[in-house]
């Protein structure tokens, strides 16, 4: 048990996996023939074994297969629909918040949100961040990306560096690499300037 | 939150460069790198290494040039030049930068606010005598103060640098009526 605790982080692999069930059913087979346990077949019933083994073999290569699938679609379908309502808080945030549109350095350069509107802005965000929340999904490059802007414009560049770094994980088309990148050396550049001004208060 | 700022500006170096690298054209992003470097300049200098500050702020300089080069009316660029005369003890050449931002710009509130800095340590400089400079600051201030109570979308300071403002306005503007009444 000992030695299979060692080994079970190397089969995570799905690949891996289905070689090492295999491995064991076949292993189980090979020692109850070698126990003698069986006996000798006749040739008619080495025939019906064959051709079972043809018949309900392909059956059974089928229906993990096909489970498989299934399984996947089922997770990419969950991951649209959080998707598409994540895309309606932020389209809906992007109402709100015209400069959302705009480029990563046009918002470092513009004001923060203050008052109504940044409540507001906050309460969309904290609508998208239930829906990833509750259902855990992956969420996609470019809504992530969105997300991260919108942290950057409420004022809240920890969680804008966040979502930016996700987003270069979750395979994002050149543009959105590449607002994600212009967008992690804004969040980090406004976290500096954060703790400056801390330490700045400190030596006051 | 960070505790360590000159390990991230250095995460916002490397990841400006490699903006910069997919987009060399992005003149916004190369006057932030020029922030950055700054910044940068600007903590190497607390701690007292001052030979890696002024390699930075030699960078941050060449940084805003390039800025520059692109758009000579680049506010943001001219800004980030008045600071590093400003650091570089300079207040004379800083205020030049900064009459400059705030002139193509001129809802620019960081750059009025540095101006004032600026003007306040040339005015300290003079041994509190330079009147002009004074008068100048005083009108700075005022507009700062201006900008940040107007209606609007501006760019808001952060408190300390609100606080500080307050406290020359109420120190300059009687300091002017003194002046002013004793000529």
């Amino acid at each position: 048990m000992k030695g299979f605790a060692a080994v079970a982080p190397y089969l995570q692999n799905p690949l891996t996996l289905i070689g090492f069930v295999l491995f064991l059913v076949f292993g189980l087979f090979d020692r109850i023939i070698a126990a003698g346990i069986l006996p000798p077949l006749t040739t008619e019933g080495g025939l019906q074994v064959v051709q079972l083994l043809l018949s309900y073999g392909f059956v059974l290569a089928l229906v993990p297969t096909i489970l498989g699938m299934g399984l996947q679609y089922y997770k990419i379908h969950r991951d649209l629909v959080v998707n598409t309502k994540v895309e309606a808080r932020l389209t809906e945030l992007q109402a709100i918040l015209p400069g959302l549109a705009k480029s990563i350095a046009e918002i470092a350069g513009a004001a923060r949100l203050s008052g109504d509107k940044l409540e507001q802005a906050k309460a969309y965000l904290r609508d998208a961040e239930n829906l990833i929340g509750q259902s855990g999904r992956r969420i996609n490059a470019g809504n992530l990306v969105l997300m991260a802007k919108a942290y950057l414009l409420v004022g809240q560049p920890e969680r804008a560096t966040s979502c930016f770094e996700q987003a270069l994980q979750e395979g994002p088309t050149d543009a959105e690499a590449a607002e994600a990148r212009q967008g992690l050396a804004t969040s980090y550049q406004l976290q500096a300037n954060e703790a400056l001004r801390r330490e700045d208060f400190r030596h006051d | 939150m960070t505790d360590d700022p000159e390990a991230t500006l250095k995460k916002a170096e490397e990841f400006a460069l490699s903006a910069l690298r997919s987009d060399p054209n992005d003149q916004m992003m190369r006057a932030q790198l020029g922030y950055t470097l700054k910044d940068l300049a600007g903590a190497y200098l607390r701690q007292g290494r001052s030979a890696r500050a002024q390699q930075a702020m030699d960078d941050a300089e060449a940084t805003f040039t390039e800025v520059l080069i692109a758009n000579p009316l680049d506010a943001s660029a001219l800004n980030g030049l008045g600071n590093l005369r400003a650091m570089r003890g300079d207040p004379d050449g800083a205020i030049d930068y900064y009459e400059r931002a705030t002139n193509v710009e001129p809802e620019y509130t960081f750059a009025w606010y540095d101006y004032a800095l600026s003007l306040d340590a040339k005015y300290e400089r003079s041994g509190r005598k330079d009147f002009a400079t004074l008068q100048k600051l005083a009108g700075v201030v005022v507009k700062v103060l201006e900008l940040q109570t107007a209606d609007g979308q501006i760019q808001r300071l952060p408190d300390a640098a609100l606080k500080y403002i307050f406290k020359l306005k109420d120190q300059i503007l009687g300091e002017v009526e003194r002046v002013k009444a004793a000529h």
